[in-house]
């Protein structure tokens, strides 16, 4: 052991004393720390609240009212009216204000009661006064309201939340309101929207403005507009291709170089067997691109820190199942995503390294690499997009394990044991064919 | 003097398709001599010296080094080798002082003053701390030896070693391999085709022709090889017709030139040196004057070497 640790000594100091290297490392960072910091918010961003136009505000509605005019219910022509109120009161769609006129006009009411013109009137100063907790409190008292908006209302007095102006629960509790609304109309949910209405309540319950695990609101380049450091922490992981890259050059000179320069003859008349020599190429480079990675990791949390330093929005990790939600911590989500994108750089570097040490040419080995980088992901796409399902059994459709394991995959119904399988096999390809060419070659 | 076999050869086969490069080698070399490889270009010398550094695989035979089987205990026979093959290489952007670190690192050689001692060895102290990249060929080639020395080897392989070294080179690495050899009883292998440079550095020598042992001898056999049984003597004289009647030689050994200056006489070689003295005493009493005697047509070592190795197809085709 003692002499495979001098083994790998030997090979850092290769690496390391070449100006080369020392140039690319450096380049390596400055780039880094350049798209890292361009591409900090300038400020920190709020999830917008969803504010349609409003100019289609005469037009809105042209389904109900026309509905009222042909059936003519009781009171239609009042419903009429305060139909036309949303557009002189200018209010925007979705907004709790419309809600309120809209729960007068959907109800139903019969030719034998009265139509309640107190209440509305007191609705309309509600609206005017922007008084949601009065109206609500009305509401819930005396109006026939639907079970989610029975909720939302309940719940935006209890937790004294103005319906409209906190962004990241505006939508989620819409979310909640629409699965309670249709599962009281089919009086059964899904086994999804229990889960799905677990998680929202839980979150609004815990004040958990983002949700990581989610992979459509909580990963990945998306996240940089979210306003917080976590899943701006999240966002940076592409910085790995930089070290990708870098790491690229190295695996593709490391072998070939010897043979170029005409060192290997002194290196293998060693008493060393050949496959330890070549290991301890491989387990240097491996090693300095972890590193690297982990250097360049904890940079991007120093700069999402700096650029979340409030802290305003709370994210953490929720998973659900069978409606009970599981919350992990923040950081080990992060640190996962960033492991898991990191698979992509040790295949494609261990497969530079067996292009190395097979061609003996540093040039085409690290051309290659990179077509295969570069490509890769797009032939796979590709070839799922047109259909060919051979495509599952190649590399890059099966590098993408957080994809498939959120039941997202590239191909139907490819699995997360398949896609290790496959990825697993690869490797293994890759580091045979290496090391057999490197014992077998006659210097 | 019976000293331990270093390295031994036997039956030594290799072919690249089906040209055979190497066919039936046997070879055994002793501690403490310099022993030197022969053979013309394309003989087969750098690829045995390959297999036997382990950068090549034999075909079949056994290599053993210090008793221990190349193929069985690689690691234990390499750690008693030290080679040069072909040209020196070293990593050009590292320090000599660095390339010499990564071998003893790899060496598990700890005592930084053994790698001292070896630099010093090879007269390299001055300038170990600079770029390798900015070293002559001859120090290349010192750096090369020191490499080989650091782990005290019991063998030492040169393939060629005093290709591109000046006479001072030359003359300072045949002090240190004789040294290495007769002093420390190292096995020292030289390989070459430099017959004049072999004659002096090597106790014996072992020749090969197109890929087969033509034989082991030792240098004094050789050069005693290289002698006639009849050699050649120039006498210049005033008279030349006079000095053939006088010097009491068989007709058939004198030849007298057109000129009548010259007088060449064929002479025993056992009994050379008094008879060429006989014959001078012989001229100068008879009143011929007597201008100079010059030895012709020793036959050189150069002359066994090529006749050893004579190609059987002849033209000096490569085979």
């Amino acid at each position: 052991m003692h002499k495979f640790m001098a083994l790998m000594k030997n090979e850092y100091i290769k690496i390391l004393k070449k100006t080369s290297s020392k140039v690319f490392l450096i380049l390596m960072f400055l780039g880094v720390l350049f798209i890292a910091l361009e591409a900090m918010p300038s400020r920190s961003y709020e999830i917008a609240p969803v504010k349609n136009s409003t100019s289609t505000t005469v037009n809105r509605h042209l389904d109900l009212r026309n509905k009222l005019e042909n059936e003519k219910p009781p009171y239609y022509q009042e419903k009429i009216d305060l139909l036309k109120d949303i557009s002189l009161y200018n209010l925007y769609e979705g907004t709790w204000q419309e809600q309120a006129i809209l729960n007068i006009v959907n109800t139903d009411f019969s030719a034998d009661d009265d139509f309640p013109v107190d209440m509305v009137k007191k609705i309309k100063e509600f609206i005017t006064t922007d008084d949601w907790q009065g109206y609500f409190q009305l509401a819930l008292k005396e109006q026939k309201l639907s079970a989610g908006i029975k909720w939302k209302y309940k719940f935006c007095i209890d937790k004294s939340i103005p319906p409209d102006d906190t962004s990241w629960r505006v939508n989620i509790i819409n979310n909640v309101q629409r699965v309670l609304d249709s599962s009281e109309k089919n009086n059964e949910l899904p086994s999804v929207q229990k889960d799905n209405l677990a998680l929202w309540t839980y979150q609004l319950e815990n004040d958990i403005a983002i949700n990581l695990s989610d992979y459509r609101t909580g990963n990945y380049l998306t996240s940089f507009y979210r306003g917080n450091r976590w899943s701006m922490w999240i966002g940076y992981s592409f910085l790995i291709h930089a070290v990708t890259i870098l790491l690229i050059i190295f695996a593709g000179s490391s072998v070939a170089n010897e043979y170029s320069q005409g060192t290997i003859k002194f290196l293998l008349v060693n008493p060393v067997k050949r496959w330890k020599i070549l290991l301890s190429k491989y387990c240097t480079i491996i090693s300095i691109g972890v590193f690297l990675t982990a250097i360049v990791f904890f940079i991007c949390g120093i700069i999402a820190s700096i650029c979340d330093s409030n802290g305003a929005l709370k994210a953490a990790s929720l998973t659900v199942k069978d409606a009970q939600v599981h919350q992990s911590s923040a950081f080990f989500f992060v640190l996962k995503t960033w492991a898991l994108n990191s698979l992509t750089m040790l295949v494609v570097v261990t497969f530079t390294f067996t292009l190395s040490s097979f061609t003996r040419r540093s040039a085409a080995a690290i051309t290659l690499s990179l077509v295969f980088l570069l490509l890769g992901a797009s032939l796979s796409a590709f070839l799922a997009a047109t259909g060919s399902d051979w495509g599952r059994f190649l590399l890059f459709s099966n590098l993408d394990i957080q994809s498939i394991a959120d039941g997202n995959p590239l191909f139907y119904g490819q699995t997360v044991g398949f896609a290790v399988f496959v990825i697993i096999e690869h490797m293994a390809v890759f580091l045979i064919t290496a090391f057999d060419a490197f014992n077998k070659k006659e210097v | 003097m019976t000293n331990e076999i270093v390295l031994d050869i036997k039956y030594l086969d290799k072919s690249y398709g089906n040209r055979t490069v190497l066919k039936n080698i046997n070879m055994q070399c002793y501690a403490g001599e310099v022993f030197g490889f022969l053979g013309p270009n394309g003989a087969g010398k750098t690829t045995t010296i390959k297999i036997v550094a382990g950068l090549i695989k034999k075909d079949c035979g056994v290599v053993t080094i210090c008793g221990k089987d190349l193929k069985q205990d690689f690691e234990g026979a390499l750690s008693c080798i030290g080679a040069i093959v072909e040209n020196p290489e070293m990593y050009k952007y590292l320090s000599g002082l660095d390339n010499m670190k990564q071998y003893a690192r790899m060496r598990g050689i700890d005592d930084p003053r053994r790698l001292d001692e070896v630099i010093s060895m090879v007269g390299m102290t001055n300038r170990i701390n600079e770029k390798v990249s900015r070293y002559s060929l001859g120090m290349r080639q010192r750096l090369g030896v020191a490499q080989a020395l650091l782990h005290q080897p019991k063998l030492l392989i040169l393939d060629e070693p005093m290709n591109g070294l000046d006479p001072e080179g030359i003359h300072e690495l045949r002090i240190i391999l004789k040294k290495l050899a007769h002093e420390y009883g190292i096995c020292v292998v030289v390989s070459s085709h430099i017959m004049s440079e072999m004659e002096q550095l090597c106790d014996r020598v072992g020749i090969i022709s197109a890929g087969r042992m033509i034989g082991t001898y030792s240098v004094d056999e050789l050069i005693n090889q290289s002698k006639d049984t009849f050699c050649v003597y120039e006498f210049r004289v005033s008279d030349a017709g006079k000095a053939a009647e006088l010097c009491g030689l068989d007709e058939k050994h004198i030849d007298v030139s057109a000129d009548n200056h010259v007088l060449l006489c064929s002479i025993r070689s056992e009994t050379e040196q008094d008879t060429v003295a006989d014959i001078n005493s012989r001229i100068c009493a008879g009143g011929v004057k007597l201008y100079t005697v010059t030895p012709k047509s020793t036959k050189s070592l150069e002359d066994v070497f090529i006749s050893l190795t004579h190609d059987a197809q002849g033209g000096g085709q490569i085979a």
